[in-house]
């Protein structure tokens, strides 16, 4: 039911390092690694993305071998063999993979003569380059609209060095570009505690975390932007924040401005609807609902709402006549299968909908609801064999729900299983009391 | 009142597929009957003591042969120290279809804040005894046989205390005394009343609402031992029935639920699972609604049970339950099926229909004489603040009545709106009593309604089929023979009916057991199984006619 909001931002840039940076004379140990660095980056400022690439590349693997060094000299050797691994996956040819097999062999010798205080250096430089490397590796992949793979990188970077500048930002504005809206929050919330007044980012992070079921949080963002009532798209965001997250009156309010400026649309008109019907006034919900059906009839969650409001109502064959229009706008859609056997089964027509419900599990064997009413069904017509099978995954796929405990409870007891049974109604009675007593 | 009978296969045949298509049902007969009652609730409801009241008992307190109505009155938060402030009525059968208020002569007009009432003969001295819950002390009026009663109920021990609703009496231990239960609500301080609208569950759709019974602390419940010497002791934790969690109770129904013999508790909660105990035959009870099925909604739902029928509806020899709920639940019709029940409610197509009212009162009864047991229910919100709030599912503040005809195929019809406007009148019902007022083999309905006046339907249903009505006496202390079941077979019905104290929703229905034999002009077998386990029977018993019949 939800629907996804985004709002495609792929602006990020590389982070280049300044002249005299690039200049600094290293020490020996690091040289190489800084001279790869210092390629990438002049290949990157001559738009040469691949010859970057690989010298990124390179650099990943002195700064992976490095880290390797360094630990095996202070005596951390499963860290060391970790970096060394990771130091082989970015090896560019056989000669590094041969420097990389001598230095397994002896990994302390090469940083031998330095202290303490110059290996954590070499070390903190190290780490620096390599979230550097899978930094701009991630920027130029977001760059070309990779963000699935930009992701991963700046994944990397992150994990390298998660404090690195504008590292979260760009992890997070990858993932939401690459959809992974419910990945993308917590590097967003991050990267605005250091940003607090990016409007943009404030909105990515509204959109992911709208995405994310976090609707309070949404609305919160969203209230005060203020480029919000001059943007549809925006407007139309912060109402559904607010409707998810149980602010139906105020959600009205923002669908009705939506409707009043931008003229009849079937997508508002249901939205509307569906406030409405959640603030309990059925009627202007089904005029709504309907207005939406007449410009598009086709509207599966029109039908799905007024369905839902027809079976709060106890009108089972008009809520069935939706649910069947529901199904022919979405006939692979499985929810809408199972709103079908939803009515069907209050309506008694147990056989069509165990037909429907077993097909939507053979699409999708973990629909937890789907089991549910199956093996409620079963139950109700004597198979009590067959509905604890199905109560059974039911509960280990929602533990918490305590109608699947409750049915599972009366299938044992059927089965003459009591003690079984007892245990189901005794957790039906905690899952109560914890409800209860919740917030 | 006799009505021409329509007799014949034929139409026993037609009855049973389809509702009559009659325009008369009821009539409502409340003014000319001479019944002025009106029961006081505070209009806006601020608090859920103000919601609750009250019961109707319909009862031969004078032994003449006719039904009398006793009609429970509560105070309000503003009126609660003048226990005047409240009148409950006890209307006096004259005959002729007129009816007189001789409470105050009586002395039943006073019983504070009350709830709801039940009827029995307590001492077996042949005269029916009627038992008020209230909140506070509740009362046990004793009829004095000469037209007045006696409050005895703090010398007999029974006035329990805190805020009772339902009551009823039963020999659950077979004593040859009747015991009596008494469910409670929550606890209630008027002192320190919930503030009205204050809380998360004192709100309805975003406006504020009287708080509770969600969020309140609930209330054991009693049950008084007969002692048969004028005493009761108070042994509901010994027993097993005290309800420890306390849940909010309200209905209270006595009745075998595994066939065993013995009389077993069923108990409707308010927001919380309901009860059923089992009688260990030993003094005690087992609580088993859980893995008999009767607990909670077919999806684990908690629902508001207020009213309790219990009847055998579909003639399989067993007794069914069923329970009026809040709105946007449904009324639960559980089948018993010997070993447990099942919740037949959207099966039966008794369910959906009920989606949108709040349930209270309900009988099973037999309306058009055709042998099989249909159903009515009151209904009416609880919050007058509904009538400017978004409604979702629920029907408004007041509500019609839903009238459910059996099919005979376990199913029913909902037919209310078939009668005229009688039923379909939006009320604010609490207490319904079914019972044959005019003694013409059709049962009528008395409604107690929260708000305004109370109701007397006559049922006036001119294709009635044949009747019977039985009236039993019990031997010893059990005169009113309460827990007794009549079999009866009449060509191809076999029909049962339980003799019960308390029924409905805090209510009493006419003890006197009607059949309604459709096309049959005699019952081949009558059995009476009294509440002693002996049995007593009849053969080719002759139709439309009111029998007695004396334990030997």
């Amino acid at each position: 039911m939800m629907r996804r909001v985004r709002r495609a931002r792929h602006g990020l840039a590389c982070l280049l390092l300044g002249p005299a940076l690039a200049a600094q004379s290293p020490p020996d140990p690091g040289r190489a690694l800084d001279t790869a660095i210092a390629a990438a980056e002049a290949s990157l400022r001559a738009g040469e993305w691949e010859a970057a690439t690989r010298s990124y590349r390179s650099a990943l693997f002195e700064g992976w071998l490095l880290l390797a060094q360094r630990d095996a000299a202070e005596g951390r050797a499963e860290s060391s063999r970790a970096a060394f691994d990771r130091a082989a996956a970015v090896a560019a040819d056989d000669a590094g993979r041969t420097r990389l097999r001598e230095l397994r062999e002896a990994p302390r010798s090469a940083l031998a003569g330095l202290t303490l205080a110059q290996r954590q250096d070499l070390g903190a430089r190290a780490r620096a380059a390599v979230a550097r490397s899978y930094l701009n590796l991630g920027v130029m992949q977001a760059q070309a609209r990779q963000f699935a793979r930009a992701a991963e990188l700046l994944a990397e970077a992150a994990e390298a060095d998660p404090d690195f500048p504008q590292v979260q930002y760009s992890l997070g504005v990858a993932r939401f570009n690459a959809q992974q809206y419910v990945a993308a929050v917590a590097p967003l919330s991050r990267a605005l505690a250091t940003r607090p007044a990016d409007a943009e980012l404030r909105r990515m992070l509204a959109t992911a975390y709208l995405n994310d079921g976090r609707y309070a949080e949404a609305a919160e963002l969203l209230r005060d932007d203020p480029r919000r009532e001059a943007d549809a798209s925006l407007q139309y965001a912060y109402g559904l924040a607010l409707a998810r997250s149980d602010r139906p009156a105020e959600a009205e309010a923002v669908f009705k401005s939506l409707l009043a400026r931008h003229g009849d649309s079937a997508e508002l008109s249901v939205v509307l609807g569906q406030a409405q019907a959640q603030r309990g006034d059925f009627e202007a919900a089904s005029v709504a609902l309907s207005r939406a059906l007449a410009l598009k009839p086709d509207v599966a969650e029109a039908h799905a709402t007024l369905g839902e409001i027809q079976l709060k109502q106890g009108r089972l064959a008009e809520a069935e006549a939706e649910f069947r229009a529901e199904l022919a706008a979405r006939p692979d859609d499985l929810k809408t299968r199972h709103n079908l056997a939803t009515a069907l089964e209050l309506e008694g027509q147990s056989e069509e909908a165990i037909d429907l419900l077993r097909s939507v599990l053979a699409a999708k064997p973990d629909f937890a609801d789907a089991r549910y009413l199956l093996g409620k069904i079963l139950l109700a017509r004597g198979e009590a064999a067959a509905a604890v099978e199905q109560l059974e995954t039911a509960r280990r796929l929602t533990p918490d729900a305590a109608n699947v405990r409750y049915q599972l409870g009366l299938a044992y007891q059927k089965l003459g299983r009591g003690e079984q049974a007892e245990r189901e109604f005794q957790a039906f009675r905690e899952l109560k009391d914890k409800r209860r007593s919740g917030p | 009142m006799r009505r021409a009978l329509v007799a014949g296969a034929l139409w026993l045949a037609a009855a049973r597929l389809a509702a009559p298509a009659s325009a008369l049902l009821f009539r409502d007969v409340t003014r000319e009957a001479g019944i002025v009652f009106e029961h006081h609730s505070a209009p806006e409801k601020k608090y859920i003591v103000e919601s609750m009241s009250g019961g109707v008992a319909l009862l031969d307190f004078d032994n003449d042969g006719l039904v009398d109505i006793y009609l429970v009155d509560s105070l309000t938060v503003d009126t609660a120290r003048d226990p005047n402030a409240s009148h409950s009525a006890l209307y006096r059968n004259l005959g002729g279809g007129r009816f007189r208020d001789v409470a105050d002569a009586a002395g039943v007009a006073h019983p504070g804040w009350g709830m709801g009432v039940c009827a029995a003969d307590v001492d077996g001295d042949g005269w029916p005894d009627l038992y008020v819950t209230a909140l506070g002390a509740n009362h046990l009026y004793h009829n004095n046989h000469d037209g007045t009663f006696t409050d005895i109920a703090e010398r007999a021990g029974v006035a329990g205390g805190g805020w009772s609703t339902g009551c009823g009496f039963a020999d659950y231990d077979r004593d040859g005394n009747l015991d009596l239960f008494v469910s409670r609500y929550v606890q209630l301080d008027l002192a320190h009343l919930p503030e009205f609208g204050k809380g998360k569950t004192c709100e309805y759709r975003g406006i504020p609402v009287q708080c509770g019974p969600r969020g309140l602390a609930g209330e054991s419940d009693l049950l008084f031992h007969n002692d048969g010497n004028g005493r009761f002791t108070e042994l509901g934790r010994q027993a097993g029935v005290s309800d420890p969690a306390g849940y909010f109770g309200l209905g209270v129904a006595w009745f075998d639920a595994n066939g065993d013999g013995w009389p077993d508790l069923y108990v409707a909660d308010d927001s919380t699972p309901s009860l059923l105990y089992l009688n260990q035959k030993d003094g005690t009870f087992k609580e088993v609604a859980f893995p008999m099925g009767v607990a909670v909604s077919e999806d684990g739902g908690e629902q508001g049970g207020m009213g309790l029928a219990v009847g055998d509806y579909d003639n399989g020899g067993r007794f069914s339950l069923f329970k009026t709920n809040f709105s946007e639940e449904y009324n639960d019709l559980y089948r018993n099926e010997g070993d447990h029940f099942s919740d037949v409610s959207f099966r039966s197509r008794t369910a959906a229909s009920s989606l949108p009212y709040v349930g209270w009162g309900t009988a099973f009864f037999d309306y058009d004489n055709d042998g099989l047991l249909d159903i009515l229910v009151v209904n009416g919100h609880v919050y007058p603040q509904l009538d400017v709030a978004q409604r979702g599912a629920s029907a408004g503040y007041r509500q019609r009545k839903l009238l459910y005809h059996n099919r005979g195929d376990g199913t029913f019809d909902e037919v209310a709106a078939q009668f005229g406007p009688v039923l379909m009148e939006e009320r604010v019902s609490r207490g319904l009593a079914v019972g044959d007022l005019d003694n013409d083999g059709r049962l009528d309905v008395v409604v107690n309604d929260l708000d305004g006046g109370a109701q007397v339907l006559h049922n006036e249903l001119a294709e009635a089929g044949h009747w019977l009505e039985v009236t039993l006496r019990g031997k010893g202390r059990m005169t009113d023979a309460i827990g007794a079941v009549v079999k009866l077979r009449a060509g191809r019905l076999n029909m049962m009916r339980l003799v019960q104290s308390g029924t409905s929703y805090l209510s009493q229905e006419d003890m006197r057991r009607h059949f309604g034999l459709g096309a049959a002009t005699r019952a081949e077998a009558l059995e009476v199984v009294w509440p002693d386990g002996s049995v007593t029977r009849r053969e080719n018993v002759a139709a439309d006619q009111r029998l007695e019949i004396r334990q030997p």
